[in-house]
């Protein structure tokens, strides 16, 4: 398995995770992320929780449809990431943190 | 006919079908994996709404975000997932700042550690700590935090935070009053002690005058005797004198001593009656004549042209000034002027007596403490003639008796120290007074001889009266207890009999009424000699019969002035 980190800028990763309060897959999700982050992006990236439950509109402008759903808004290109992170495999994949076998 | 389309356009189209193909099929196999568990709905209308798949846990969120108790979900690195809305409160912080911060950041510094390792440990059941937490603000309050591992979830952990302030308040009151309630009881154990102490000093005091009173009446007979019989030579004149002045000095000590601790028990009582200031005056100066003039002191008076009626006890009072005279003349060294005036006071309805000296004078750090109980103004260097600090003391409390103020006045030591003494002056200031100077010295051989018996068990204080009255040619026995007296008074029957309270045995009281039980003895004058002069003594003397009450050391001429009127 390929382990090397794709990202090796030093650039500040900005990650917008969008959650229905604290439902299950909300928290799991918000759990998993900070794990990979602290794992992978120590130091240079940055998570903004924004409760969809709160306030419904901002569903809107990235189209979400299922929760809970991460968009990577930096590095670009924007990556959408639905679920709630505990295939860490398939989330790395999705960050672009590691390639995709095959 | 549609123009052919362009490769690079249908390129793009293409990457765009594939790109929503693929988040259609993450969405989908999101549902599937059930890694998501809430949608946006879209409204006809446009409105927006997120409904969650859980809906079953919608009471208990809601029970948890309106609870007295903070609560908030920690994920596996320590972050904050979840905040109820009591915990922000008590944060004051609102929920998105706290989302995703670490909760150590919350807890104090002193404290973090605890916290963290607590937490680092993943315990398996609950486990709580009591920690400061910080508010946004910077102000903190102490809490209890417990933590529980959530179902299911690695590492995820619920938190319990709940405000101790109130209890720790509570706890603090409980313990300041428990500390409150001990110190009032130490506090009054000590006061108990102190006023046993008191008490007995007070004691002391009666007991100890009555101790020093007792000899002085023999002395003061004896004296008289010497008198009468004496060498008449300058040398044994001058001895003779000398030892009255000192006798009557002594006996004014003893005086004060007991009656200070009659005035602090309240057991003095005031034989009131309307009077005129400057006879109190002149009698205390009269009596104060001999130590004014042993000092070589000059004494300026000034006295109101009316008289100045007061109501008041004149024995009392003249006791007063004379204290003030005597203080006087103590403190100020030989050859001083000492002033003397009595006045009314013109602005209000009052007497003014003022009494100033050019002597040592009072410094002023001592001028709030004269009027103490045995405070003596520079005892190291102005021990001029001692004393036992209690003449001021007895007589501002007399004064104050009287509804008047004594206070005292200097300009520092070596410039001599100023006593006003006010009174209130009587209302009705119609009749001229009675002059009371009545005429004490009665010459010997003025009064015809009487029967006369004498009963102490003080024997010398019998012993030398007897020989007194003898020297003025009385008929006279004596007794040393009750029993004897009544036996000697079958075949003696005096006109008076001068009758000791405080015998063994049979008390005074108690021979008096046996005295009075015999129609034979029916026209004697018993005369009680008590050591006691309250009100209360004296009506005792006069239910047991008594004609007269003496308080003891009995001046000789107060018993010759008796004799004269018997």
């Amino acid at each position: 398995m390929n382990t090397m980190p794709v990202d090796d800028t030093q650039e500040i990763w900005e990650l917008r995770l969008y959650t229905a309060g604290q439902t299950p897959k909300s928290i799991a999700a918000f759990n998993n992320l900070t794990r990979i982050c602290e794992q992978y992006l120590a130091g240079r990236y940055r998570i903004e929780v924004i409760d969809l439950l709160q306030n419904p509109k901002l569903a809107r402008d990235e189209q979400i449809v299922a929760i809970p759903t991460l968009i990577r808004n930096l590095p670009e290109p924007i990556r959408k990431i639905i679920g709630d992170l505990s295939d860490t495999e398939r989330a790395l994949v999705g960050l672009q943190l590691r390639r995709a076998d095959g | 006919m549609a123009p052919a389309p362009n490769p690079e356009d249908l390129k793009s189209e293409n990457d765009e079908l594939r790109r929503r193909l693929e988040e259609a099929e993450s969405i989908v196999s999101a549902i599937r994996k059930h890694e998501v568990d809430a949608f946006v709905v879209q409204h006809p209308e446009g409105e927006s709404d997120v409904l969650v798949l859980d809906g079953e846990e919608r009471p208990y969120r809601l029970m948890i975000e309106r609870m007295q108790q903070g609560a908030a979900v920690i994920g596996a690195e320590g972050s904050i997932v979840y905040v109820n809305g009591r915990l922000s409160e008590m944060l004051e912080a609102p929920a998105a700042t706290l989302l995703g911060a670490r909760f150590s950041k919350c807890v104090a510094a002193a404290h973090r550690d605890g916290f963290e390792d607590l937490f680092r440990r993943v315990p398996r059941g609950d486990s709580e700590i009591e920690v400061t937490l910080v508010r946004a603000n910077g102000t903190d309050f102490p809490a209890l935090l417990n933590l529980t591992p959530m179902f299911n979830t690695d590492g995820v952990q619920s938190l319990m935070v709940t405000d101790l302030t109130q209890q720790k308040r509570h706890a603090q009151e409980r313990e300041h009053l428990v500390r409150e309630q001990a110190a009032r009881a130490a506090a009054e154990q000590v006061a108990e002690v102190l006023r046993t102490a008191d008490r007995r000093k007070d004691e002391f005091l009666a007991m100890l005058g009555h101790e020093l009173r007792n000899p002085l009446a023999p002395m003061r007979n004896a004296l008289q005797i010497l008198n009468l019989i004496g060498s008449r030579e300058l040398a044994a004149r001058q001895t003779r004198e000398m030892m009255g002045r000192q006798l009557e000095g002594l006996i004014r000590l003893v005086d004060d001593l007991l009656d200070v601790g009659r005035v602090t028990q309240g057991k003095i009582e005031l034989q009131a009656e309307r009077t005129d200031l400057r006879h109190i005056v002149t009698r205390a100066l009269e009596s104060a004549r001999t130590t004014i003039d042993e000092r070589g002191h000059t004494v300026e008076l000034r006295m109101a042209e009316s008289p100045l009626l007061i109501e008041g006890d004149i024995v009392r009072l003249t006791q007063v000034v004379l204290n003030l005279l005597n203080n006087a003349a103590k403190f100020t060294p030989p050859g001083g002027r000492i002033q003397v005036s009595a006045e009314a006071d013109d602005a209000a309805p009052r007497a003014l007596i003022r009494i100033r000296d050019n002597g040592i004078g009072i410094e002023p750090d001592m001028l709030g403490r004269v009027f103490d109980l045995f405070t003596q103004a520079d005892r190291s260097t102005g021990r001029v003639e001692g004393g036992l600090g209690i003449g001021l003391t007895l007589a501002r409390r007399l004064v104050e008796m009287h509804d008047g103020t004594l206070d005292a006045a200097s300009a520092g030591a070596g410039q001599g120290s100023e006593f006003t003494l006010r009174l209130p002056l009587s209302e009705h200031a119609i009749e001229a007074p009675q002059a009371h100077a009545a005429d004490s010295a009665v010459s010997k051989g003025s009064v015809p001889a009487m029967r006369i018996m004498v009963v102490d068990d003080n024997q010398d204080a019998a012993a030398s009266l007897t020989m007194l009255l003898r020297l003025f040619g009385h008929d006279v026995r004596e007794a040393y207890d009750g029993q004897t007296a009544l036996t000697l008074l079958r075949d003696f029957v005096p006109d008076l009999l001068l009758l000791d309270i405080g015998l063994p045995g049979m008390n005074g009281y108690e021979v008096a009424r046996q005295v009075r039980a015999v129609p034979a003895l029916r026209n004697i004058r018993l005369v009680a000699l008590s050591g006691y002069g309250s009100e209360e003594d004296r009506r005792t003397s006069v239910a047991a019969g008594f004609d007269a009450h003496f308080v003891k050391p009995v001046e000789f001429s107060s018993i010759q002035s008796l004799i004269a009127s018997t």
